[in-house]
């Protein structure tokens, strides 16, 4: 198992490098680029404007060779500063994409250098630190809550086919698949917030109540109540939780469900449930693990859409993660933070679907790497 | 150079919905009248205005705040998120809005458009001696005096010295993202501070009419500035969303505390003294909704927040739905007027008797029926200037609907209907206009019934809806569709909002020498390309004149040059609408720059 994680893990360096390269490739090629947004911004001199192009090779060409250059200067591996085969070189002499210790350069994501946001001028590393933690929690939360979820109500439906709870499950799962996610999460805000004030409409904390999340007072104020932090933010993450994971539950709960049926009426269950073993053990050991195959499969190709409805949902709940931060560059035409979110986000999916495939191996014995 | 480039910035400023002005602020007047019982308030100004007094501009109605109660927090949100806290680098509503309660101009504008002192003991005016014109006639000193024992909040005395490290450091070479450059700062020849920093003498070397607005936003903190080159200021100074912004020194009613990239308290400061008290409030939290207005109207609706701000007459359906028990919906005018205008680059647009029948072709009050359906409407636009500014033309006689006539015009002009086609023809050329707007829902709706009217006076007008509409100019090309500042277009539809410098208002809007073009990258206001001898003259007299009775008198020149000329069609005058809870006490519209975070220090809560 360990030799196959490192296998894979490599494997996924030249994918990872793919979509990347392949990412940055379509948006320097659409309209607009990172030369013309900082030209735009009236908070750099012309000085800083040319330092700037130059030092990530941004020349304003529209060719395939200046598209590379920039994505080799962007990625750390050209020194701009130099002209020709020398770019591959640091002002020390060394290969540039090697570390600044070894004789390499200090520009680019290889050395830690995701550049400034044009439209602020903050480190973009700075900028993407701040928003992980909001993501990681919500889609965290999130994937938990689709995955338990989706397996119990798949599981009670197959169980009791054709009961009221899998009739019930199955028209609401129809309902719920068909919801825009976007109109879903306007129509919690209304009925759950406006009109109930059961639960709030959108951020992380109450304003009134709280300092802002991720500020150190914050911090202090997370010290000093820990639990009232935890029901704050648990309270705000309701409504973009459900929004987030009510289509995959209820596509999954019908995976689920399908599954489940397809291994209950295998001879083994029959076998099982004739030795009497009880129901628990028939189905949560026999048939359950069983029916989880595919249903992983099916997790690791959905996640992107949880990726992508952060994105979305984000938005609706003024959430501060990286899905509105994505929005917002996108609007600003602020490349580096644009290029940093695609970078991270493709990392968590591929790293996600490493996990899913190690699942396998875990549910079921058979599969060995 | 730097003329052109303000006025870009400045026209980029005035056509935006729902952002700031170009005119700097100052904030509460310091000596209020004496708490009384009665809820706060501003009369209304007078209807008619027949000649400048000073009264017009300097004689505010009376304030009467109530006492408040000190303690507690407000929260205000607006559903664009702040990005620069440095009022020198921005104009937008959404930092105007936060800084109008940390930074305390010279002077500011009340709720009813005059200039109210703040830092300074009076508005410096020419019949006081304030404002002196040399003998020469050349140029002009401003005197100015501030209040004894001002500080800012970190403690360090706030005196003119600051001002005057203020414009040198706005003329300094290394400078850059300045909002509007460094027009009329270069023509301050010298700025002598004496009495240890309470006054100064602000010497003009030329006349130049936006001296007010120029010097009335007041100074920045020279001991904090200093730390950071002028190059770098724009990014390193009062930075938005991290805890360096804590440090930052403010001059107003309130300080920076803990801010994320959606929100920002703003903590008492217990060191204002432009004021006659200290904020009551112990903290004014800002929150940010991301360009997500829905979620802002819902958090007020769901009593999360407490002014719900940024927000224009379409919204007003929205938020009227609060509960009575909670808020209340305030919709009120703004100081912004939303027009068509007419592309003078296209050879139809040039002959008057055209552009009279579009103006004729365009039935006003349908349009806001059919945009604004349940809204309070607002007077017929026809004066460039929103009620409200003192300077407002009454009396003007626009060019009224009228269907017959407008055809009757186009007959008279050579266009008609050769072909049956329902399209007014001339010379075998179609009268077909391409108009162009962003794709706000207002916008869309409000462009389709324009479309549809003059349709019925044979104009073909085909709509594009598209935010390329304020692209800057390096961001597009020549052959950029719809974009005002390239002239691609033959009609746009936009908002312009106004302050109370008159200068800054018309003259680079419609003076020849500010049209974009290649030559000065693109770098002017005049958008409609107007090149009009008669109102290049008034605006040539308007720059260079002091005396704000001869500025007022030329602005009624203006305006009647505007009506009889029908450059632009004013469609109507924009309301601004707000959420505001039962919670807040001595709240205030203001419609100016200074915004209804004018008198912040006056603010309480009620329970």
């Amino acid at each position: 198992m360990g030799k196959y994680f490192i296998r894979r893990l490599l494997g996924l360096i030249p994918l990872f490098i793919a979509v990347v390269v392949i990412s940055f490739f379509l948006m320097q090629f659409a309209p607009g680029g990172p030369e013309q947004a900082m030209k735009e911004s009236k908070k750099l001199t012309n000085a800083q404007i040319e330092r700037w192009l130059n030092a990530w090779c941004l020349e304003g060409e529209d060719s395939i060779v200046a598209t590379a250059k920039e994505f080799g200067g962007w990625a750390g591996i050209l020194n701009c500063n130099n002209d020709g085969w020398n770019a591959f070189f640091s002002e020390q002499g060394g290969l540039n994409f090697l570390p600044r210790t070894l004789g390499g350069g200090d520009n680019g994501i290889l050395h830690g250098d995701f550049g400034r946001s044009i439209a602020n001028g903050r480190e973009v590393l700075g900028i993407i630190t701040e928003r992980l933690p909001a993501t990681l929690l919500l889609a965290g939360a999130a994937l938990f809550v689709w995955v338990s979820l989706a397996l119990v109500i798949g599981v009670i439906a197959a169980v009791r086919q054709y009961g009221k709870f899998d009739q019930a499950s199955t028209f609401l799962a129809y309902i719920f698949y068909s919801l825009p996610t976007f109109w879903l999460g306007l129509m919690l805000i209304f009925f759950f917030a406006v009109y109930l004030h059961w639960l709030p409409t959108s951020g992380m904390v109450n304003a009134r109540e709280w300092p802002p999340f991720g500020t150190p007072d914050f911090g202090v104020a997370v010290g000093k109540d820990p639990l009232g932090a935890i029901k704050e933010i648990g309270t705000h993450m309701v409504l973009p939780l459900i929004t987030l994971v009510a289509v995959n539950i209820a596509g999954d709960s019908r995976f689920v469900r399908a599954s489940m049926l397809d291994v209950l009426n295998q001879d083994y269950v029959r076998t099982a449930k004739a030795k009497g073993a009880a129901p628990r053990r028939v189905y949560g050991r026999h048939a359950l693990r069983n029916a989880l195959l595919p249903v992983v499969t099916n997790v690791g190709l959905e996640l992107p859409f949880l990726v992508a409805g952060a994105i979305v949902t984000e938005t609706i709940f003024v959430w501060p993660g990286m899905g509105s931060l994505f929005i917002q560059s996108l609007r600003e035409s602020d490349y580096f933070v644009l290029m940093a979110v695609i970078m991270i986000t493709s990392a968590m999916i591929l790293f996600a679907n490493l996990i899913a495939d190690l699942v396998y191996g875990i549910v079921d014995p058979r599969i060995r790497y | 150079m730097h003329k052109r480039l303000f006025g870009l910035l400045a026209s980029a400023a005035l056509v935006m919905s729902a952002c700031g002005t170009a005119a700097p602020s100052a904030s509460a007047p310091g000596s209020a009248a004496p708490p009384a019982s009665a809820p706060a308030s501003v009369e209304p100004p007078p209807s008619a205005v027949t000649g400048f007094t000073d009264d017009l501009l300097f004689t505010p109605a009376a304030y009467n705040p109530e006492t408040g109660t000190p303690g507690g927090s407000i929260v205000v949100s607006d559903w664009q998120t702040y990005s620069i806290l440095n009022p020198y680098y921005t104009s937008s509503f959404k930092n105007s809005q936060v800084m109008a309660a940390t930074f305390a101009p010279n002077w500011d504008i009340s709720p009813d458009g005059k200039w109210i002192p703040e830092l300074v003991t009076t508005v410096p005016k020419l019949s006081d001696g304030g404002v002196v014109m040399d003998a020469s006639g050349a140029g002009f000193t401003i005197n100015l005096e501030y209040k004894p024992g001002l500080l800012w909040s970190d403690g360090e005395p706030l005196t003119l010295e600051d001002m005057k490290w203020t414009w040198e450091f706005i003329m300094n070479e290394e400078q850059v993202g300045l909002v509007s450059g460094t027009v009329g700062w270069d023509l301050i020849d010298t700025f002598e501070v004496t009495d240890g920093g309470l006054k100064a003498a602000v010497h003009f070397k030329e006349g130049y009419a936006g001296y007010y607005g120029l010097l009335g936003t007041g100074p920045l903190p020279k001991h904090y500035m200093e730390t950071f080159s002028p190059a770098e200021a724009a990014d390193k100074s009062y930075p938005v969303g991290t805890p360096e912004l804590a440090n930052a020194p403010t001059s107003g009613p309130f300080k920076y505390g803990a801010s994320s990239a959606d929100t920002v308290e703003l903590l008492r400061n217990d060191n204002y003294k432009a004021g006659s008290h200290v904020a009551y409030l112990d903290k004014l939290i800002f929150k940010f909704y991301t360009d997500a207005k829905d979620a802002m109207i819902a958090a007020f609706l769901a009593k999360e927040v407490d002014v719900a701000t940024d927000l224009l007459q379409g919204d007003y359906a929205s938020i009227q739905g609060v509960d009575p028990a909670w808020g209340q919906a305030l919709i009120g005018p703004a100081w912004e007027y939303e027009h068509l205008d007419l592309n003078q680059a296209n050879d139809a647009f040039k002959d008057a008797k055209v552009r009279e029948a579009v103006a004729r072709g365009i039935d006003k009050d349908a349009l806001w029926d059919i945009v604004y359906p349940g809204v309070p409407k607002t007077e017929p636009a026809c004066a460039p200037t929103p009620p409200g500014l003192y300077w407002r033309a009454e009396g003007l006689v626009c060019a009224e609907y009228d269907v017959e006539a407008a055809k009757a015009l186009l007959t008279e002009a050579g266009w008609t209907d050769s072909n049956g086609d329902g399209t007014v023809d001339k010379g075998g050329t179609e009268l077909e206009l391409q108009h162009c707007s962003t794709p706000a829902p207002f916008r869309v709706s409000g462009g389709d019934v324009i479309a549809s009217q003059l349709k019925e006076i044979g104009i073909k007008v085909t709509p594009t809806y598209d935010a390329i509409l304020f692209e800057a100019w390096s961001g597009t090309t020549p052959e950029t569709q719809c974009n005002i500042y390239r002239g691609t277009y033959d009609t746009a539809e936009f908002a312009y909002v106004l302050t109370l410098d008159i200068f800054g208002d018309y003259y680079y809007s419609y003076h020849s020498s500010q049209v974009p073009t290649e030559e000065n990258g693109g770098e002017g206001g005049n958008t409609m390309r107007l090149n009009d001898p008669t109102m290049d003259t008034a605006l040539d007299e308007l720059y260079k004149t002091v005396d704000p009775a001869k500025i007022f008198d030329i602005a009624q020149d203006l305006q009647q040059i505007y009506a009889e000329s029908n450059f632009e069609v004013p469609l109507y005058y924009r309301s601004s609408v707000r959420g505001l809870s039962n919670r807040v006490g001595n709240f205030v519209k203001n419609p100016s720059t200074a915004s209804d975070m004018w008198n912040t220090e006056d603010w309480f809560v009620k329970e």
